[in-house]
C-alpha cells in the first residue's frame, strides 16, 4: 500500500522522465474533474505513450496493490476520474492518435485519448476515394465533444443530440484494446456487427472505468446523407410541446435531433454572448433536424411544422440555410456553459424519464427548486428521454453547494419514482453511488460486483464508484 | 436420485402439467431430457430453477424449438425448461415507443399486435416465422435492417429473467438513456440460454413508416453503390437481390427513382412489401438444408469470405457483413480451412446446424480468444455449469 | 506592490476563478495545452492553480511558478470559454499578487533590461542591423531583424498623408506607430502600405511622433504600472490630436497585440473610453465603411494564421477576412487551427523553448498539408516569429499582412496614382 520512492522510479523507468508527474502543485491539478464537486488528489500521475505502457505501468499497481485510475480530458460530471482512494492516474491524453479510417468497412479505429470531435474532423478532412460519396463522421456527440475523449465517451456510454436515432456510445463502438487490472492487454470485438460469446465490449462501455483501461477503440462511422433541415418551435405550454414529439415520432419520421429547452434555460443562453435567436418569452422551445434527400427532408420537414402548429406551437421556424441552423444549434450546445452566466454555479443534473412524464416531471423539479430556493433550467432529449436539469446556485454563499446536491438528489429520486433512471450518460461515478439501491436489489448488485471481479478480482480498477459499501 | 429429489420439490408448488414426459420436441442433437418442465408462470419457473440448480441438473431452456439445432452438442441434458406458456403478454406502449413482450410470445403475434397501434418491431431476424420472442432476443439474432435500426441486443431497454438459482432479477430499467451500474442486459441477450432464464424484454419499437417499399433488382449491384442509394436494407438471395426503402413517399421516391437509374426494378408497396420483406429476411428454406452456416466479417470481407465455402444456397446480407449459406454436405477440414481464412479476414464461421457427427469433431462457434473471461463471467450467473451446458461459445 | 490598480486587479482575477465550473472546453483551444497535454498546461489548471495560490491553498513554487509562465497568453480560452470567464483577469492576478517573484521568473534581468532598452529608437535602429548576423542574440529579435523591411519608418512620422483631390473625404484617422517598437521599426512596409490603404479610401492619415510603446509587453510581465503610464500617455496623445485635428479612429495596423492593449488602457485607468468603438484595425475599419476602388487580382494561394489578439480580444478576424475574401484571384486554403495561437509573444519560443517547438511542429503540420504560396499573418509578432520558422526549416513560403493583400489588390487594380501616395519601394 502506498507509493514509495522504488515505484516512483519504476513508472520512470516505464513511461520515461517526462511523462510522469510527482510534483505537489501538478498533482494538485488532477485532483479534480469537471464534476467540480468533490476532489481526491492521486499520489502520481503517469503519461504513457502505448498500450505497451498502460500494460506495464497498470502491472506495477496490480502487484504493488496501488488504486488505479484512467483519465481523459478530465470532464466527467460524476467524478469518474477521481482517484478516490489515490494511488496512480493514468492520463490517456497523450495517446490521441487516429490510427485508421476504413470507409469500406465503415470504421474508424482511434487511442483512446482521441478528443471525440477528432473523428469527425479527420473523417471531413478524408479523400474520399469513390466520387459521389457524402463523406462520414462518428454520431456519439455528446455536448463535450469538442474537449471529452473517446476513453471517457465510452466509460461513461456517452450520448449526444443524435442519439435518439444512432443510439449511445455502446451502440457505436465494435472494437475495444484494454489493459485488464492484472496488467494483460486483451482485444475483444473487431469491424464486425456482431461477436458470438457474451458481449465484454458492451460490459465494459459504461462501467465507467472500473473494469479495464481502454487504449484503443474501432468505431461505427456513419455516412451523411444529402440534406439536413432544421426546425424551430415556441410553445405556450410543456404539454404541448410534449404531445407534440409524441405526434411527430408516431409518423414514423425518425428525426436526427430533437432537443426540448425551457425557459430559464433558453433566457440563459440568450443574455450570454451565444445566443442564437431563441425565442425567450417561450415556456417551452423544441428544436429538430431531419435528414435524407432534398424532397424528402422537405416532405418531411412540412409534416413537422404542420404537426408543431396543430399542436399549439405560436411559432415554427425552417432555418433558411446551414448558418441559421448552425447559429441555433450553437446556442443549443452552449446551453450548459451558458449557465455559467446566470449561476454563476450550477449542478447538471442527468436524470431519464419515459417521455410521457415530462410535463410531471418539470413540474416537480419546479416545486423542489422553490423548496430549496434555486432557479432550475431544465434540457431534454425529447427523443430519448434524457433530462438535464441545471440547478442555478452561486459557491459562495456557505451551504449553497450542499443544498444544490441535496436538491438533485431529489430530482433524481423523483425520476425513478416516475419510472425513470437516475443518469443517463453522467454515470454514478462517485457521489451518486448512495442512489443506485434505489434501482437494483442487493442482490443485483451482488451480481455486477462478481462480474467487476471477474475483471478485477483485487479492486484495484477505479476503486469507490458505482458501488456503495 | 438427485432428480427424483428435485421433482418431489417442484411438483408440490406447481400445477400437475407442468411436469411432462420428453418428447421428440425435446430431442436435441439426438439426446433426449430426462424430464420436461413446462412452467405455468414465472413463480413456478423460480420455483423450478430453484430446486434444479440445487440439485444440479442440467438445464436447456426451448420456446419454440424452432432453433434447437444451434450450439454445440449438450454435455449433459437433464431437464427440457418448456417456456411456450411461461410469459405470453405482449404489452406495447405507443407514445413512449417502446414494448414489452413474455418470452413466449411469438414474433408474429407480437407484430401483429404492434401494428395495431400503429407500431412494429424494427427487426427482421432468420427463422422470424417460427420464432419466439425468447429464441430472438436470446440468441440476438437480427437482419438487413439492423443497418438502419442497430442489433436486436442494441433495441433491448430491459431483461426480467431468472437466475439459475432461482431469484428473479431485473437488468435495465426500460430507458434508452441509461448508464447506472453495469450493462448485464447486454450479457443476456445473445447468451443463448447459457446464463440464465430470460422470461421478458422490454425493446425500443418503431413507428409505421409512411411508405414501405422492396425492390427487386435484376442485377448484383456492388457494395459502394449500394451504399450510396440509402436502402434500409439490402438482402441478395441466390443471386437475387432485393432493396428495402421507408420513410416519407417523397423520400421512398428520390431512392427509388435513383435505383432505377442503375439497374431494372420490380418495386412492391405496402403490406405487400412487409410481407415479402419478412418471407425473404426468415430464410426458412436456408434451414432445409443440412448444414447451415452463418459468415460474419467486415463488409467490405464479406465477398472474399464467401468464395472460401461451398453452398448451395446463399443469403447474403451486404450491409451488415453476414451471410447465410445452406450446403447439402461438407466436410469438417474444409469447414477448418474455410474458418482459419475467414478469422484472417476479420471475421467469424458460425456454424448453425450440422449433422451431429461433424459437431462432434468441430466447435461450432470458433472463438478461441478470450474464453477464459467468458467462462468467469457465466460462473458468476451460474456458477454450478448447469445452464445448457457445452452449447455455448467455448463449450460453455 | 500595493498600490489600488494592483488590488483592483487581484480582486477581479480572484473573483473570475470563482465563474469557472471546471467544465474543460478551454482545453483542446489551449496551444499550450494541445503541446504537452498536462492539465497545468491548461486554462482550467492554471485557473485552478491561481484560485489556489490567492486563496492559500498553494504556495508559489517553481513548478506553479513555470507552468503559470508558460501560458503565451493567446486568450483562445475566452473565447472557447461557456461560462464567459475572462482568463486574462485570472492571469493578471497572479502577476498582482505574486509581484516581482513570477515577473522576474519569466523574465531575467537580461531580458528585462533589454526591453528598457529596446525602446529607445536609434538602439532598436543599431540592433535591428546587427540581430541577425550575431550569435546569442535571442530568436525574437532575429526574427524582426529577419522580417525587417527596406522602408523607414522615419519618413513617416509627424506627417498628415491627405486624401487624393479626387476621392471623398471620409474622416481622419490617427496611425498608432511608433519608433520605440522594435516591430514598428522592422515592419515598415505594412506601415506604407497601411497609409496607401486608407488614404485611398478616402481617410486622412494623421502619423504622431509622440506615441509610445502600447505596453503590451509590461502588461503580460506583470509591470502593470509602467503598463499604466505608458496607458496614460498613449491616450493624451490621442486626446490633444483629437481636441486639435477631431479624429474620427485610431488605426493600428495589422497588429492584433497592440489594438488589444489599446482595449485594455480602459481596464488600467479604470473609466470608459469607448475605446473599441475607436480603436480599428485597418481591414476592420474598411469593412465597416465599404471599400473604395479597383480591386485587382491578387493569384496566390494563402492560408491565414489569426492573430490571437486579433482574434480572441478584439474579435474582428472576421471582418479582416471578410475584406480578404473580396480580392478576385486568392485562393484561401486553411490553416486548419488558424484559431490556436502559434506562441510567438513575449519571447516565448525562448523562454520555453520545448512547448514552443511542440507547437511550431504542429503548426508546420498545418501549414504542409495545405501547401500556400503566403501565409497571412494579421500581427507584427506573428510575422517575426513565422519569419524565423520559414528560415529554420527553408520554407519557401512569402509572409504578408492582409494589409499588404490589400496594397498589391490595389496596385495589380491599376488605380491611377495609388502608389505615388509614398515614396513606393520595390518588393
Amino acid at each position: 500500500m502506498g507509493i514509495t520512492e522504488g515505484i516512483i522510479n519504476e513508472l520512470k523507468r516505464i513511461v520515461g522522465e517526462s511523462n510522469i508527474i510527482t510534483d505537489e502543485v501538478e498533482l494538485t491539478v488532477y485532483e479534480a474533474d469537471g464534476s467540480f464537486v468533490y476532489t481526491a488528489k492521486p499520489d502520481v500521475v503517469v503519461f504513457p505513450r502505448s498500450t505497451e505502457e498502460v500494460a506495464k505501468v497498470v502491472r506495477v499497481a496490480w502487484e504493488n496493490r496501488i488504486p488505479i485510475v484512467g483519465r481523459g480530458s478530465g470532464t466527467s460530471l460524476s467524478g469518474g476520474a477521481l482517484p478516490i482512494e489515490g494511488g496512480i492516474v493514468v492520463s490517456l491524453a497523450r495517446m490521441n492518435r487516429v490510427l485508421e479510417l476504413d470507409i469500406e468497412n465503415e470504421t474508424a479505429t482511434v487511442e483512446a485519448g482521441v478528443i471525440n470531435l477528432w473523428v469527425s474532423d479527420a473523417l471531413a478532412k478524408f479523400n474520399y476515394q469513390y466520387p459521389i460519396d457524402l463523406g462520414y463522421y462518428f454520431p456519439a456527440d455528446p455536448g463535450s465533444q469538442r474537449v471529452a475523449t473517446i476513453g471517457g465517451n465510452i466509460s461513461h456510454n456517452a450520448g449526444g443530440v443524435k442519439c435518439f436515432k444512432y443510439g449511445v456510445t455502446v451502440n457505436n463502438v465494435r472494437g475495444l484494446k484494454v489493459v485488464l487490472p492484472n496488467g494483460e492487454i486483451r482485444f475483444f470485438g473487431g469491424k464486425v456487427i456482431e461477436n458470438p460469446g457474451y458481449d465484454i465490449v458492451g460490459i465494459i462501455s459504461g462501467s465507467e472505468g472500473t473494469m479495464a483501461i481502454v487504449t484503443e477503440a474501432v468505431l461505427r462511422i456513419v455516412s451523411n446523407y444529402e440534406s439536413v433541415k432544421t426546425i424551430l418551435a415556441a410553445f405556450n405550454s410543456i404539454e404541448d410541446a410534449g404531445t407534440a414529439v409524441s405526434r411527430i415520432i408516431s409518423t414514423g419520421i425518425r428525426p436526427v435531433a430533437l432537443e426540448f429547452m425551457d425557459k430559464i434555460a433558453v433566457n440563459a443562453i440568450e443574455a450570454g454572448p451565444w445566443g442564437g435567436g431563441l425565442p425567450t418569452d417561450a415556456e417551452a422551445i423544441l428544436l429538430i433536424d431531419v435528414e435524407g434527400s432534398e424532397p424528402g427532408t422537405s416532405a418531411e420537414a412540412n409534416r413537422i411544422i404542420e404537426i408543431l402548429k396543430s399542436s399549439g406551437a405560436y411559432m415554427v421556424k425552417l432555418a433558411r440555410d446551414r448558418a441559421e441552423a448552425n447559429k441555433w444549434w450553437g446556442a443549443r450546445k452552449q446551453a450548459f456553459g451558458a449557465m455559467g452566466f446566470v449561476g454563476p454555479n450550477y449542478i447538471t443534473g442527468d436524470g431519464t424519464i419515459p417521455r410521457k412524464k415530462l410535463p410531471e416531471a418539470l413540474h416537480r423539479i419546479k416545486e423542489v427548486g422553490s423548496k430549496y430556493g434555486f432557479r432550475i433550467a431544465n434540457v431534454f432529449h425529447a427523443g430519448d428521454g434524457n433530462l438535464h436539469p441545471l440547478i442555478l446556485y452561486d459557491e459562495r454563499k456557505p451551504g449553497e453547494r450542499e443544498r444544490a446536491l441535496q436538491a438533485e438528489d431529489e430530482i433524481l429520486r423523483m425520476c425513478v419514482e416516475i419510472g425513470g433512471t437516475i443518469t443517463g450518460e453522467h454515470g454514478v461515478g462517485y457521489y451518486k453511488k448512495h442512489l443506485i439501491g434505489l434501482l437494483y436489489t442487493d442482490y443485483e448488485l451482488n451480481v455486477m460486483k462478481n462480474i467487476k471481479s471477474v475483471f478485477d478480482p483485487l479492486g484495484i480498477m477505479n476503486p469507490g464508484k458505482i458501488f456503495p459499501g | 436420485m438427485t432428480l427424483e429429489i428435485a421433482l418431489r420439490n417442484i411438483e408440490r408448488e406447481v400445477s400437475n402439467d407442468s411436469v411432462r414426459e420428453p418428447t421428440n420436441k425435446y430431442i436435441i442433437d439426438g439426446l433426449s431430457p430426462k424430464v420436461v418442465l413446462y412452467p405455468r408462470d414465472i413463480n413456478e419457473l423460480s420455483v423450478i430453477m430453484k430446486n434444479v440448480s440445487r440439485e444440479k441438473l442440467s438445464v436447456i431452456p426451448i420456446v419454440n424449438g424452432s432453433k434447437v439445432f444451434m450450439g454445440n452438442v449438450p454435455k449433459s441434458y437433464d431437464v427440457a425448461l418448456d417456456l411456450s406458456r411461461v410469459h405470453k403478454v405482449i404489452e406495447p406502449d405507443p407514445e413512449e415507443m417502446v414494448g414489452t413482450y413474455g418470452v413466449s410470445a411469438s414474433f408474429n403475434e407480437t407484430q401483429e399486435a404492434l401494428k395495431r397501434v400503429g407500431r412494429r418491431l424494427p427487426i427482421d431476424p432468420p427463422l422470424s416465422n417460427y420464432s419466439s420472442i425468447g429464441g430472438i432476443f436470446s440468441c440476438n439474432l437480427f437482419g438487413p435492417l439492423t443497418y438502419i435500426f442497430m442489433t436486436t441486443r442494441d433495441i433491448t431497454l430491459r431483461v426480467r429473467a431468472v437466475m439459475p438459482d432461482g431469484t428473479i432479477v431485473r437488468w435495465g430499467t426500460g430507458m434508452i438513456k441509461d448508464v447506472a451500474g453495469y450493462n448485464i442486459k447486454r450479457l443476456f441477450i445473445g447468451s443463448c440460454g447459457s446464463l440464465g432464464i430470460i422470461y421478458e424484454v422490454m425493446s425500443r419499437i418503431a413507428a409505421i413508416p409512411d411508405v414501405i417499399a422492396v425492390a427487386k433488382v435484376d442485377k448484383e449491384l456492388g457494395l459502394l453503390i449500394t451504399r450510396r442509394l440509402k436502402p434500409y436494407g439490402v438482402i441478395i438471395i441466390n443471386g437475387t437481390m432485393y432493396l428495402r426503402f421507408e420513410g416519407i413517399r417523397e423520400e421512398v421516391e428520390y431512392r427509388l427513382s435513383k435505383l432505377g437509374e442503375v439497374s431494372k426494378i420490380e418495386v412492391f408497396y405496402g403490406n405487400e412489401a412487409d410481407g415479402l420483406w419478412y418471407r425473404l429476411t426468415s430464410i426458412n428454406e436456408i434451414f432445409n438444408y443440412s448444414v447451415v452456416l452463418k459468415v460474419i466479417t467486415p463488409q467490405a470481407k464479406l465477398e472474399n469470405a464467401v468464395k472460401e465455402l461451398p453452398s448451395d444456397y446463399l443469403v447474403k446480407m451486404p450491409m451488415i457483413g453476414e451471410a447465410y449459406l445452406g450446403i447439402n454436405s461438407i466436410d469438417i477440414n474444409t469447414l477448418n480451412a474455410a474458418r482459419e481464412r475467414i478469422n484472417d479476414l476479420g471475421g467469424y464461421l458460425v456454424i448453425l446446424k450440422a449433422p451431429v457427427d461433424i459437431k462432434r469433431g468441430i466447435d461450432v462457434w470458433g472463438i478461441g480468444q478470450n474464453i477464459d473471461i467468458m467462462s468467469k463471467m457465466k460462473s458468476v450467473f451460474d456458477p454450478a455449469g448447469i445452464m445448457n451446458p457445452g452449447r455455448f461459445v467455448g463449450g460453455l | 506592490m500595493s498600490n489600488d490598480l494592483y488590488k483592483r486587479i487581484i480582486e477581479e482575477g480572484l473573483n473570475e476563478t470563482y465563474k469557472c465550473v471546471h467544465c474543460g472546453f478551454c482545453l483542446p483551444t489551449c496551444p499550450t495545452y494541445r503541446a504537452t497535454w498536462n492539465e497545468a498546461d491548461s486554462p482550467r489548471g492554471r485557473i485552478y492553480l491561481v484560485k489556489a495560490l490567492l486563496t492559500g491553498k498553494l504556495q508559489p513554487t517553481e513548478t506553479l511558478l513555470k507552468h503559470l509562465d508558460a501560458c503565451v497568453i493567446c486568450r483562445r480560452c475566452e473565447t472557447a470559454c461557456p461560462s464567459g470567464v475572462q482568463y486574462s483577469k485570472v492571469i493578471d492576478a497572479a502577476y498582482a499578487y505574486l509581484g516581482s517573484k513570477l515577473t522576474n521568473y519569466g523574465y531575467p534581468w537580461h531580458i528585462r533590461t533589454g526591453f528598457q532598452l529596446i525602446e529607445n529608437p536609434t538602439i532598436i535602429k543599431l540592433a535591428l542591423s546587427v540581430s541577425s548576423s550575431l550569435p546569442g542574440i535571442p530568436r525574437h529579435m532575429k526574427g524582426f531583424a529577419r522580417s525587417r523591411n527596406e522602408e523607414k519608418l522615419n519618413d513617416t512620422l509627424g506627417r498628415v498623408f491627405k486624401v487624393p483631390k479626387d476621392k471623398i473625404n471620409r474622416g481622419r484617422v490617427l496611425l498608432f506607430v511608433t519608433e520605440s517598437c522594435v516591430a514598428w521599426q522592422s515592419h515598415t512596409h505594412l506601415v506604407y502600405a497601411t497609409i496607401r490603404v486608407l488614404t485611398w479610401n478616402g481617410f486622412e492619415v494623421v502619423v504622431p511622433r509622440e506615441f509610445k510603446c502600447c505596453g503590451a509587453p509590461y502588461m503580460h510581465m506583470g509591470m502593470f504600472n509602467k503598463a499604466l503610464e505608458l496607458a496614460k500617455h498613449n491616450v493624451d496623445v490621442l486626446n490633444r490630436y483629437e481636441k486639435t485635428y477631431g479624429i474620427d479612429y485610431v488605426v493600428v495596423p495589422d497588429s492584433g497585440g497592440c489594438q488589444a492593449q489599446w482595449l485594455e488602457y480602459e481596464k488600467l485607468l479604470n473609466m470608459n473610453l469607448n475605446l473599441r468603438q475607436k480603436v480599428m484595425n485597418t481591414l476592420q475599419l474598411l469593412d465597416k465603411v465599404g471599400l473604395i476602388g479597383e480591386l485587382g487580382p491578387v493569384k496566390m494561394r494563402v492560408s491565414i494564421q489569426h492573430s490571437c489578439h486579433l482574434m480572441n480580444v478584439v474579435k474582428v478576424h472576421d471582418a479582416v477576412l471578410r475584406v480578404v475574401s473580396k480580392i478576385p484571384g486568392l485562393e484561401i486554403k486553411g490553416l486548419d487551427t488558424a484559431d490556436i495561437c502559434c506562441g510567438a509573444g513575449m519571447m516565448y519560443p525562448d523562454r520555453h523553448p520545448d512547448i514552443a517547438r511542440e507547437i511550431t511542429r504542429q503548426k508546420l503540420e498545418d501549414l504542409m498539408r495545405h501547401k500556400p504560396e503566403a501565409l497571412i499573418l494579421e500581427s507584427v509578432t506573428c510575422k517575426a516569429h513565422w519569419a524565423n520558422i520559414i528560415r529554420d526549416n527553408n520554407l519557401a513560403v512569402k509572409l504578408l499582412y492582409p494589409t499588404e493583400l490589400l496594397d498589391m489588390s490595389y496596385i495589380s487594380g491599376g488605380n491611377p496614382g495609388y502608389e505615388n501616395i509614398i515614396n513606393r519601394v520595390q518588393y
